[in-house]
């Protein structure tokens, strides 16, 4: 994946709505402040030229006006004509000079310097043009772009096809700027409306993209959160996000379809499990009563048996006897035990699957008291080995209380059963806050379980270890079963010697003020 | 820089103010040296720059048809009387004027006067003037003379010396008599018009 640019990551965290939002202001923004700028520009150097002819007209009206002045060397007269210009507030001199390159008449505005015009030459007496200068201002004039403190125009008066002079014009650029700045403060104000106008169309607009999006955010969560695979996307049209929408809805189709399957399919597995156990009792109950019959069968034909013994020369008599006292009875006493073990495990599977499917009554519990009365119903057996029990203050909990003391009371009677032998038994209840689950501990200075064997121990009719105590490897599959009923886990951390460490969690109140 | 002066300005920072007083100080020290320079006209001079607003006069003047059905080429100067000028025409003799040529000529009598558009009156005839406007009449001729009073007593054009400065009155009725249209921009320097 390519870095991202800080533009990027700037935007990264936006909802979509805004992004839309931004994409189209921030373009609509560039945009319209590019033509702005080229507009304005475009429009100063158009009324810079406008105004330069304006001086120009200005200047030859002049020129004409003053050429009879020239012509009779009345400086008054073209001084008076040239103080005409004061009608016009930027211009901030005019000078008439004759070939001869003396000033022959000139009009300054008031308040502007004569020397901030460059054109005299400074201390000449009469007044003359200082060339050099002349020549810039010369440049100026004709430059399409010089864009100093003022604007000059320089123009030639003409009489009769004979130049007799020159009139140069210096206006203040204030008045090119003032109609710049009046411009952009228009165009500023169209800019704001017309960006005004963007940002309603586009808040309308961006939902065409934000909405489905929106939507399938929102279908997406309900899944996620609610685990509720009913949902479905709206489709909004027939674009890559309507598309999108089907797919996603299709897929949500598929899965739940998928669960549903998998809940009947489970409910099957514990219906089967129930219906086989309770039926396979059925044949084992006849094989146990007919077997019984037949022990009485060979009993009552005993006593017959012997008269015709009596038939039978001494190798024969022996034969039936031992046939009779020892194979009969060791076969009719396997298939009693047989019969016994397979009906016990029978109906450890019926009560396996009844736990599966019994419905639990949760409410908020006190595990200290379930712990405690578990514990005095274990008194005996702790003071014959000799264990410390320590318990800490234990949380509230919301779970099946008959569940609880099942599993309080298969984990501690665990403990006591598998202690180490010669050793002083120790025993610790704990209890640890996780989100929005209580964590028990319940830990002990047994024997401990290899490694190899810790997945066993939760299986059914599993043991693990040496098998010098009585059990059936029920204990801890019913415990694992109840557990996960409740939603929790179960998990042991051991060392083989040292002892384990049973741990599950139990959902608990999320606050206990009821307030979420 | 420009920016900054740009700024300023936008600002209306008051640096004008300053220098309004200065500006005006240097007006009023400039102005009289300005038109001084017509002042210092004496002899030779004096007639130098009357030689050159008979010439200029020329290109402010409208001759009607009649006044211009002569030679097309030239257009004539006539001095009649003794001539004042000294060399001073020939600064203009022979320059070009409304497409024409400026011919000079001295004549003694008012019936050499054929080929005349100005007709300058020396002040040697101030005697005779009322006869020499007579015979004029309304011949389509600019006339023009230093003699005092010229304009009010009929001629067209008459010099004046104002504060030692050459100006000029303008009869305007003669004018039209003599079917002489005076651009606006003469009428408007000189002294006084004359209906």
């Amino acid at each position: 994946m390519l870095p991202l640019s800080p533009f990027h990551r700037l935007f990264r965290d936006w909802t979509i709505r805004q992004k839309l939002m931004a994409i189209t202001l921030l373009t609509c923004g560039t945009v319209l402040f590019a033509a702005t700028l080229a507009f304005v520009v475009h429009e100063a150097i158009s009324i810079r030229r406008e105004v330069k002819r304006n001086l120009a007209i200005q200047a030859d009206v002049i020129g004409v006006n003053v050429s009879s002045a020239i012509a009779f060397n009345d400086s008054r007269s073209a001084t008076e004509t040239l103080a005409g210009l004061r009608a016009n507030p930027y211009i901030m001199g005019a000078y008439i000079v004759t070939s001869d390159s003396t000033i022959f008449a000139r009009y300054v505005a008031k308040g502007v310097n004569p020397a901030s015009l460059r054109i005299e030459k400074p201390g000449s007496d009469p007044p003359e043009v200082d060339r050099q200068a002349f020549a810039e201002i010369q440049a100026d004039a004709d430059s399409p772009w010089e864009w100093d403190n003022d604007l000059e125009q320089i123009r030639e008066i003409v009489l009769d096809g004979q130049e007799i002079g020159t009139i140069v014009i210096f206006s203040e650029t204030m008045e090119v700027l003032s109609r710049v700045v009046w411009l952009a403060g228009a165009l500023l104000l169209i800019s704001l409306v017309g960006f005004y106008l963007a940002y309603l169309l586009s808040s309308r607009l961006q939902s065409l993209i934000s909405h489905p999006v929106q939507m399938l955010a929102n279908a997406v969560k309900e899944v996620t959160a609610a685990k509720n695979y009913a949902v479905r996307a709206e489709v909004t049209g027939n674009d890559e996000l309507g598309a999108l929408a089907i797919g996603f809805n299709g897929m949500l189709a598929t899965i739940q379809a998928r669960d549903e399957e998998l809940q009947d399919i489970n409910e099957e597995i514990r219906n089967f499990a129930y219906i086989v156990s309770h039926d396979l009792r059925a044949p084992l109950v006849s094989i146990k009563g007919f077997s019984s019959e037949l022990d009485s069968s060979i009993k009552e034909m005993q006593p017959l048996l012997n008269k015709c013994a009596a038939a039978l020369d001494e190798k024969e008599r022996k034969q039936l006897e031992l046939i009779l006292q020892e194979d009969i009875g060791e076969a009719l006493g396997f298939i009693a035990s047989s019969v016994n073990r397979m009906d016990g495990l029978i109906g450890n599977i019926l009560n396996l699957s009844r736990l599966g499917r019994k419905e639990l009554k949760l409410e908020p519990l006190n595990m200290t008291e379930i712990a405690s009365g578990i514990l005095a119903s274990l008194a005996h057996q702790i003071e014959q080995k000799r264990v410390t029990v320590t318990m800490a203050e234990l949380p509230e909990v919301i779970a099946d209380r008959v569940a609880m003391e099942q599993i309080m009371g298969n984990l501690l009677d665990n403990a006591l059963k598998y202690l180490e032998p010669g050793r002083d038994g120790e025993l610790s209840i704990t209890a640890e806050q996780g989100d929005n689950a209580v964590i028990l501990h319940v830990c002990d200075n047994g024997r401990g379980i290899a490694q190899d064997d810790m997945h066993k121990v939760f299986e059914l009719f599993r043991r693990a270890g040496k098998q010098d105590t009585k059990g059936e490897g029920m204990g801890l599959a019913y415990v694992k079963t109840l557990v996960r009923r409740h939603g929790g886990r179960i998990w042991c951390d051991s060392q083989p010697g040292v002892g384990s460490t049973f741990s599950f969690n139990v959902p608990a109140p999320v606050n206990p003020s009821g307030c979420r | 820089m420009t920016l900054l002066y740009l700024i300023s300005k936008l600002c209306g920072v008051a640096n004008r103010r300053q220098v309004t007083f200065a500006g005006l100080v240097v007006l009023l020290l400039v102005f009289p040296v300005l038109s001084g320079k017509a002042l210092a006209m004496d002899g030779l001079a004096e007639y130098e720059v009357k030689s050159a607003f008979l010439y200029n006069f020329a290109k402010f003047v409208e001759w009607g048809a009649q006044g211009t059905a002569g030679d097309q080429q030239e257009l004539g100067l006539c001095i009649l009387g003794k001539d004042p000028f000294g060399g001073g025409m020939d600064a203009v003799k022979g320059r070009p004027v409304k497409n024409r040529r400026l011919v000079v000529k001295q004549i003694n009598g008012i019936d050499e006067m054929g080929q005349c558009q100005i007709l300058f009156i020396s002040s040697s005839e101030k005697g005779r003037l009322s006869e020499i406007l007579a015979a004029v009449g309304r011949s389509p001729v600019l006339t023009v003379s230093d003699i005092k009073n010229f304009a009010q007593t009929g001629g067209v054009i008459g010099f004046v010396t104002i504060d030692e400065r050459i100006r000029f009155d303008i009869n305007q009725a003669a004018a039209e008599r003599a079917d002489l249209q005076i651009s606006s921009q003469l009428l408007k320097l000189a002294r006084s018009v004359v209906q």
